[in-house]
């Protein structure tokens, strides 16, 4: 597995090398022009998202599945290491600038941490769904069709919570959010996302080991 | 002799083609030329054996495993070189040795940089900038860097001119010295199986045509020339399995030379290069 982290290292290095300095300026200066820096942490997992559509695509041009297969690497291996991409991205990316943006909100602008970190879970918890269940997409439909599947998978999580916002009162009428049992709702959403974890994992390790190139 | 793929009546079907019925061995210690036109299952027949085309019908073994435990477990022992599928080209054959490492427990760091000096391949450099004989280089020596005991080769020289496919033909030659090595190598460029093959196996339209020694075929082919006056006797005894006809001649490719000489001794009868047997097959069909 560290040989196919190690070979989407190589191959998107070029890319976003120079990029992910100029991201980080640019997002920095428009979170602290915005005087919400939340916003740097929530663009810079947004890359970390490209970077894991990215290593699909570069996979896809050079028919790296189909050769992979041809080598003693096995599926779990191979499908394991982007889904570690994906996490790593994600949680590790996210983690650091989500520290920064907490450092930031609280010395510059005064906004509380909590309030910083709530933002930083909940793109994550998103992000890591979306990513999770596009893992099997990708591999059954290839690499541009997943993309757009993908972009798809964004757009339904986001309408669903605006959706939700606005019909609250008619759906859950008298209970209001801070009532709500937070703690649960988080274990609960922990628990799905590992479950979902495993289960797309495991079906993509089943398309790709099956598949016919 | 114990054989390193064994192919008993594959069979795959596809919209619009099949492979029917094929059957052919690769000795240990043998190079197998794997000829025919383009399309003419070549390339299936050898994602049948690896296990990413999934066949119909018929029975595939190679170094004693079926394709479906060579995928799930692929050996170390085999090298692969397919027309595509290859690293993404923004790596550099230090970062191919380096990922090969961690896939391969046989990877020989110093095998492959002494391939990359003797072939001049620079290390450094992101391969995207390389031409295509030092690309196709690149995936051979990649390929033989893990010391499989058989090559499969998927079209590996075409394209390349005729110094660079001289280098490779030679360290398939090489690869061979060693008896319990063997090489598949499909490919039309025939002036190159003439030269370092053992075997050739034909396949047209789906079908194997022959498999048999590249010495007994050269003495089974032959190309007779004659006019359209002497044909009518010579076909009597001449195994015709293809016509070409001139302005003022009839060439037939027929396969029992020996016989056919021995009674049309005055007849202009010639060995068939790999390439005559190819064309007469897949034009010149009576």
């Amino acid at each position: 597995m560290l040989g196919m982290l190690l070979k989407d290292y190589y191959s998107l290095r070029s890319y976003f090398k120079k990029q992910i300095f100029l991201m980080i300026v640019l997002y920095l200066i428009l979170a602290l022009a915005l005087q919400n820096m939340s916003f740097f942490s929530t663009m810079m997992m947004m890359y970390a998202m490209m970077i894991y559509m990215s290593a699909f695509s570069v996979d896809a041009s050079s028919c790296w599945d189909a050769y992979a297969c041809t080598t003693p690497v096995k599926p779990v291996s191979v499908v394991g290491a982007r889904g570690l991409l994906l996490l790593i991205g994600i949680w590790g990316l996210g983690s650091v600038t989500a520290l920064i943006s907490m450092c930031g909100d609280v010395l510059l602008f005064g906004n509380p941490a909590t309030e910083t970190l709530g933002v930083f879970l909940a793109v994550a918890v998103v992000y890591t769904f979306v990513g999770i269940i596009s893992l099997p997409i990708f591999y059954k439909i290839g690499a541009e069709r997943g993309r757009m599947a993908m972009t798809i998978l964004f757009i339904v999580p986001f309408v669903a919570v605006i959706w939700v916002g606005s019909m609250w009162d008619t759906l859950f009428g008298g209970i209001s959010w801070e009532s709500l049992n937070w703690p649960l709702i988080v274990l609960i959403t922990l628990l799905v996302m590992v479950v979902l974890c495993v289960v797309s994992f495991l079906l993509a390790v089943r398309i790709y080991r099956t598949k016919e190139y | 002799m114990e054989n390193a793929i064994e192919i008993r009546g594959l069979n795959k079907q596809y919209k619009d083609f099949a492979l029917k019925d094929v059957t052919f061995n690769v000795p240990e210690g043998a190079i197998v030329g794997f000829i025919g036109e383009n399309g003419a299952g070549k390339t299936t027949t050898i994602k049948s054996i690896l296990g990413i085309a999934h066949a119909d019908g018929g029975e595939v073994s190679i170094l004693g495993s079926t394709p479906e435990q060579q995928r799930r477990n692929a050996s170390e022992d085999v090298g692969v070189v397919m027309d595509t599928g290859f690293f993404f080209e923004m790596l550099r054959p230090a970062d191919i040795s380096n990922v090969c490492a961690r896939m391969y427990h046989n990877w020989d760091r110093g095998l492959f940089q002494e391939y990359c000096r003797r072939f001049d391949i620079p290390m450094k450099k992101p391969y995207k900038d390389f031409s295509k004989g030092m690309r196709v280089k690149l995936r051979i020596i990649t390929a033989l860097s893990h010391h499989p005991k058989l090559l499969i080769l998927d079209e590996p020289t075409s394209g390349l001119d005729p110094v660079v496919r001289s280098d490779m033909l030679d360290l398939f030659l090489d690869f061979i010295q060693d008896e319990r090595h063997s090489i598949l190598l499909s490919s039309h460029i025939t002036s190159d199986l003439e030269k370092i093959a053992d075997y050739i196996v034909f396949i047209h339209e789906g079908r194997i045509v022959f498999s048999m020694s590249k010495d007994d075929m050269l003495q089974q082919f032959a190309v007779l020339k004659c006019s359209k006056e002497q044909l009518p006797e010579i076909m009597e005894v001449a195994g015709a399995v293809g016509r070409r006809d001139t302005k003022f001649d009839v060439e037939i490719l027929v396969d029992n030379a020996t016989e056919v000489r021995a009674a049309f001794p005055s007849v202009l009868c010639e060995s068939a290069s790999i390439d005559d047997i190819m064309t007469f097959f897949a034009k010149g069909e009576q």
